[in-house]
């Protein structure tokens, strides 16, 4: 039960979307683009959030596009986590994506992982690694650009930006890929790391999430991960310390506990795409 | 563009019958079926998204109803356990004893009838990966399982 | 399920359907919450952010001023303490909060939003005080006083408070001669063992729903396994005529023994009383049914076991430190329970145990399924130790030292022929986990399979005089209505207690009516849908009841049968003449009275009546812990296998297995459910449950998200056996089962996880991380 009221608004194009946010910007209204309302609804319930307005897009078709063209294979953020999933183009992905239950995926929606406020945003790795673009709409116009450059540990949107939809070239998506998620105890829980991992043009590419505590891709890391001076078996610890991060320690996973399954999980890796 | 303030005269389609409800925007499904519309069979564990005991069906696929509001809802058929009667997997519960308490019930029988709609025979994985989002305190799942795999 | 008994019964000892499952599986049965009286305002409770801390200040103006709200009200307005044994908990925290999540302040308005949105109007001022993490250091000597004022509160006789301390009970068994009986042993383990509390999570939140009428009468709606324990205590509590208060009690989704006690239901009465007896409907969120209502009782303890050479046990000296949490609850009784049972199904001729009830700043405890046997988790590891060290199969150790008739238990009453068969339920758990293949193999890659085995006990923790009663009446058919005052609380009881009443009809049990809710005012008296003795009391009155009706009804045939009545015998929905059974009357017939053709009409209408009460019990002394207090026990064993993935400690339990012995099976399918049911549960306990706590006691799990229960796809397979020693006593022959399926399984499962990686494991939840640190600990064994 969501305490307090608020104004809810249902667009059909990506216009109309950025005129309501106008409309309750301008109101005053605490103003939230609305996916799969798992997330907003969470938070709103416990006062976390109280959202004055949100704008669902799951009627706006650029948002719900799914489908190749000239060469990229493209996800509208609005899809659910399971059409993504059956859409099948992009197998790490469809992979990625299976968090949370089957029944959540009917709702949850790719835009709302990747840009929500819950840090894991598992379904970014993919796409950090496979040189997506995000295309974006807000008050001024529509704009594409690389995902990397908006994305540090989370997306960074201009006030009033939406997520419209993310594309790869379709050849990344048929690279060799591995992947690995590791829980407390529960599959049904958050990661306490999730590892994702391709290779392109023969140099291996990784991202990861949980173990940090936010997704993190690093050229230093990938670095380590292909560079021939060092013996396989010492890359995943030196790749670790060469991202120069923190590993998040709490009551999900020691950082001693994390770190060990990450030197797995990346030796893991190595053994499948060396 | 639907713009919906304050509070809604809301159609919804239901077990196959058109209703009439006034909500507020803000309003969760789970709550216009139960207190709006007396359909109570539907129920309340978590409102979080975590339990399933709040499953109903939006065009024939399962939904946590406490993770959806009312308003988005116009135009999807709902189906919510009051609109199952004695179908196969209904009976399955019964005869396995799929249930105890049977509070968990209804969400179960609801999500478990689609998974069996979209795959009449499936396989232990893919049950998993259906019901995994539903908890049972009582069974310890060994009837649901049994139930599921005898339809 | 095949049909495993029942050959000489026609209806006992059969899988019948259950007659709530048309209901559950249409959503039609109502539960509390699914019902409103017309003009239900509803309430939401403010809830403590701190652990222990002093209230400075409330003020609710904001909120009382907020749109549809009709009152807000906090501690201070109600200046009374409620309790079940230990009068100590203030419905509104008063003065101080004790625990996290602790309700501070409730506002009732029209509809649920506008409760829930005024909350965050009401302003409270804390001052936070030092925090208690654990019953050690609750008794600690400088350790801050939880109850500063225990010496005044009320509590009943058998429980001894210690004011000035953090002690609510404190529970003695002295058997023997266990100092001596240590020095002369061949062989002593000793370890210390943990686990946090955490929460039953029935499905069903909690809810109660109050009014007063214009004479004073008190209704509750609530969902409760105790319905009359609550009408008494509200009676005593606020001073209600007993008769004024009637609790509906209606099925309920999942009780585990956390809705057996007074929960939400005082609170709500004084929410109804705030705004002129209108009716309330207080209903837990998920979040405050984890933490503001009580959960799962802690446990800290230090078990010391010494045996001879040739593994007989000599001594057990047992401290037991149960996390009590904030208020005290069920745990006083919790804890002198599980003291009752220590060490197990065994025949100990030395015990000393020392079982405390302790204060801290957790959630506080209340009944949970098992009632304070969780004692069994560190004795079975402990045997498993002393198996090792006396270089013997635990399963030959358990067996070697298993209690039997004519031994004494630990509460010194000599144990009858009733007593189950412990060395067969091992013997019949080994096999069906497979233990003659070995208890560990190695599959290579880091891999290892393992398995552990545990045995258990249970009587049921009830007072001496707890009784049971049933009434029967009929209707025009011949068929009749069965009137008790259980809840069906998920366990199947109306089913059964239907069957034994077909049984002795010898009529259909379609024919036995039973109406999914009470009401204290119309249904006999009962004393609660717990301990596992519905069945065993319930089905003795209902016997009682049988025998009542059929006399009558035997009565009244014999005069237009002329016959006596001694001839006459009922079965088949007939009264007949035992040698001439074509001559006799359908039952329609007679239990509404007989009608001659002329219309004379004979007998009346048939009300059978039937009670229980147990008999013989008696509490325990106060120093020696001497006494009858166990009316039967149950006694099983239970074993599970797990594999284990050394390299990072994850692990799958494969198999989970239970042989008890039950006497007489009434519902096999029912029984095997039960069982299977309590073992998932305690499976969940021992892997991943538990509150987790921060620096300053705060549950950082307070959310179903994160507080993690056993899902679907999860579970192991199950094996279930009965062995059936038959209980002379109970309705024939059968005992309680529906809480023992969780006794054994945290020492069986700590036992296969420990041998699986050659050390020992002693805290749960056994996570995969718990495995992993405790095989990256430098020190050999010990826990960190
Ligand atoms: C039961 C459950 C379990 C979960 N477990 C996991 C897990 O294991 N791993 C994991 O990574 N996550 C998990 N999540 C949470 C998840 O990360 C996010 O909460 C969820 O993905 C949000 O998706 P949504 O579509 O429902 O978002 P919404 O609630 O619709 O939105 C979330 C946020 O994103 C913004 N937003 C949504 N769409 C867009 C868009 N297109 N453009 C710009 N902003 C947008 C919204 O304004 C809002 O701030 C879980 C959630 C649930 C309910
Ligand atoms: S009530 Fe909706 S998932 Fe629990
Ligand atoms: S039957 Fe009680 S929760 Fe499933």
């Amino acid at each position: 039960m969501i305490p307090h009221n608020l104004v809810y608004y249902r667009p059909s194009s990506l216009e109309e979307a950025v005129a309501a946010y106008r409309e309750a910007d301008e109101a005053g209204l605490d103003t939230f683009y609305y996916g799969g309302g798992t997330e907003i609804l969470t938070f709103a319930r416990r006062g976390n959030l109280k959202p004055g307005a949100v704008i669902d897009i799951k009627h706006i078709p650029e948002c719900m596009a799914l489908r190749e063209e000239g060469g990229r294979c493209l996800f509208g953020a609005g899809l659910p986590l399971n059409a993504v999933i059956e859409g099948g183009s992009f197998p790490l992905l469809s992979r990625a994506a299976v968090i949370v239950d089957h029944t959540v995926r009917n709702r949850l929606s790719l835009g709302g992982n990747i840009a929500g406020r819950l840090p894991y945003r598992e379904t970014v790795l993919p796409f950090l690694l496979a040189d997506a673009e995000a295309r974006l709409v807000g008050p001024d116009g529509e704009r594409g650009v690389p995902l990397r450059e908006v994305f540090d540990r989370r997306l960074k949107l201009e006030s009033g930006e939406l997520l419209i939809s993310l594309s790869v070239p379709r050849a990344i998506t048929e690279t060799p890929w591995f992947y690995r998620r590791r829980v407390r105890k529960t599959r049904l829980d958050y990661p306490v790391l999730t590892a994702c991992f391709v290779k392109v043009e023969g140099q291996i590419r990784a991202a990861t999430t949980a173990a940090f505590g936010f997704p993190v891709w690093s050229p230093r890391f990938d670095d380590v991960l292909n560079d021939g001076a060092i013996p396989v078996s010492e890359r995943p610890a030196r790749a670790i310390d060469a991202a120069g991060l923190r590993i998040a320690d709490n009551a999900r996973a020691s950082a001693a506990y994390r770190r060990a399954l990450l030197e797995s999980a990346i030796g893991e890796a190595l053994d499948a795409l060396l | 563009m639907i713009t919906y303030r304050e509070y809604v005269a809301l159609s919804l389609h239901i077990n196959g019958e058109d209703r009439r409800v006034v909500v507020r925007p803000a309003d969760t499904l789970l709550h216009v079926l139960r207190d709006g519309l007396g359909l109570t069979g539907t129920k309340v564990g978590c409102e979080n998204g975590d339990c399933g005991a709040c499953t109903v069906l939006v065009d024939g696929q399962p939904v946590k109803s406490c993770m959806v509001l009312a308003v988005e809802m116009e135009g999807s058929e709902i189906t919510t356990i009051e609109g199952l009667h004695d179908t196969a997997i209904q009976r399955a519960f019964i005869q396995e004893n799929g249930f105890q308490c049977g509070y968990c019930t209804s969400g179960f029988i609801v999500n478990a009838y689609a998974l069996l709609k979209a795959h009449p025979n499936p396989d232990s994985d893919t049950i998993r990966t259906w019901l995994e989002g539903n908890l049972c305190r009582c069974t310890g799942y060994e009837g649901i399982e049994r139930a599921v795999k005898a339809v | 399920m095949p049909d495993v008994s029942g050959s000489e019964y026609r209806y006992l000892g059969r899988s019948i359907p259950r007659k709530d499952g048309p209901d559950k599986v249409s959503g039609k049965l109502r539960y509390a919450d699914d019902v409103h009286p017309p003009g239900c305002l509803h309430a939401a409770l403010l809830t403590s952010p701190h652990a222990h801390a002093k209230i400075l200040s409330i003020d609710g103006t904001a909120a009382g001023a907020a749109p549809g709200v009709r009152a807000v009200v906090t501690g201070q307005d109600f200046p009374i303490l409620l309790g079940l044994y230990l009068g100590d908990t203030p419905p509104l925290a008063r003065g101080k909060v004790r625990h996290f999540g602790e309700p501070v302040a409730a506002v009732i308005a029209d509809t649920p939003y506008q409760a829930r949105a005024a909350l965050d109007l009401v302003r409270v001022e804390y001052e936070q005080l030092p925090v208690v993490h654990s019953p050690r250091e609750a008794l600690a000597s400088d350790a801050p006083i939880i109850h500063e004022a225990m010496a005044s509160y009320v509590h009943i006789p058998p429980i001894h408070p210690e004011p000035e301390s953090n002690v609510a009970n404190r529970t003695r068994i002295r058997k023997g001669d266990v100092d001596a009986a240590l020095a002369e042993a061949d062989v002593v383990v000793s370890l210390d063992f943990d686990f946090p509390p955490g929460d039953h999570v029935a499905m069903e939140p909690r809810a109660a729903i109050a009014e007063i009428r214009a004479d004073g009468t008190v209704v509750i709606r609530s969902s409760t396994q105790a319905p009359f324990v609550v009408r008494a205590l509200m009676s005593t509590f606020f001073g209600i005529p007993i008769g004024k208060i009637v609790i509906e009690g209606p099925p309920i989704g999942g009780g585990f023994g956390g809705k057996a006690g007074i929960q939400l239901e005082g609170l709500a009465y004084l929410l109804s009383r705030s705004v002129g007896g209108r009716p309330v409907r207080l209903v837990n969120s998920r979040e405050d049914d984890l933490v503001a209502s009580p959960g799962h009782i802690g446990l800290q303890a230090t078990v010391k076991l010494g045996a001879t050479r040739d593994g007989k046990l000599v001594a057990a000296d047992l401290l037991y430190l149960f996390d009590s949490g904030g208020y005290a609850d069920y745990a006083v009784n919790m804890s002198r329970a599980g003291a009752i049972a220590a060490p197990g199904p065994y025949n100990v001729p030395n015990i000393r145990t020392d079982s405390l009830c302790v204060y801290t700043n957790h959630p506080f405890a209340t009944a949970y399924r098992g009632f304070g046997h969780e004692v069994f988790y560190p004795v079975e590891r402990a045997m498993d130790e002393l198996a090792a060290e006396l270089g013997m199969d635990p399963v030959v150790l358990r067996a070697r030292n298993a209690i039997r008739p004519g031994d004494l238990s630990p509460t010194q009453s000599v144990m009858d022929p009733n007593t189950g068969d412990l060395a067969r339920c091992l013997e019949r758990a080994a096999e069906m986990i497979g233990w003659e293949d070995g208890s560990r193999i190695d599959l290579g890659g880091g891999r290892v399979r393992a398995r552990g085995i545990s045995a258990f006990w249970k009587a049921p923790a009830m007072p001496t005089n707890t009784d049971a009663g049933v009434v029967l009446t009929f209707n025009e058919d011949g068929s009749a209505n069965l009137s008790s005052g259980i809840i069906e609380i998920g366990q199947g009881t109306y089913t059964g207690v239907a069957q034994i009443v077909a049984e002795r009809f010898g009529m259909s049990p379609d024919m036995v009516h039973v109406s999914p809710e009470i009401q204290t005012h119309r249904a006999p008296h009962d004393w609660a849908t717990a301990a596992s003795r519905s069945l065993f009391m319930v089905g003795r009155a209902a016997l009682a009841a049988a025998d009542d009706a059929i006399d009558q009804i035997k009565r009244t045939a014999s005069a237009p049968l002329r016959c006596s009545v001694e001839e006459l015998a009922v079965a088949d929905g007939r009264v007949y003449v035992r040698d001439d059974p074509d001559h006799g009357l359908a039952l329609r017939d007679v239990v509404l009275g007989y009608v001659y053709p002329d219309g004379n009409a004979i007998g009346g209408q048939v009300i059978g009546r039937g009670n229980y009460i147990a008999r013989g019990l008696t509490d325990i002394d106060a120093y020696t812990g001497e006494g009858h207090p166990a009316l039967e026990w149950t006694i099983g064993a239970q074993a599970v296998e797990v594999e284990v993935d050394l390299r990072d400690g994850s692990y799958e339990v494969l198999k989970a297995v239970c042989a008890m012995d039950v006497g007489e099976v009434i519902n096999p399918a029912l029984a095997r459910a039960q069982v299977v049911g309590g073992m998932a549960m305690s499976l969940g306990f021992s892997t991943t449950e538990g509150y987790v706590f921060d620096r300053r006691g705060r549950v950082e799990n307070a959310v179903l998200r994160d507080f993690k229960i056993p899902r679907y796809g999860e579970h192991p397979v199950y094996d279930v056996d009965f062995v059936r020693t038959p209980q002379g006593d109970g309705p024939y022959g059968a005992r309680g089962l529906g809480e023992q399926g969780v006794l054994g399984i945290p020492g069986a499962f700590a036992n296969a996880v420990s041998r699986a990686i050659g050390r020992p494991v002693n805290r749960l939840p056994i996570t995969p991380e718990r495995i992993w640190s405790t095989l990256h600990e430098d020190t050999e064994g010990g826990e960190p």
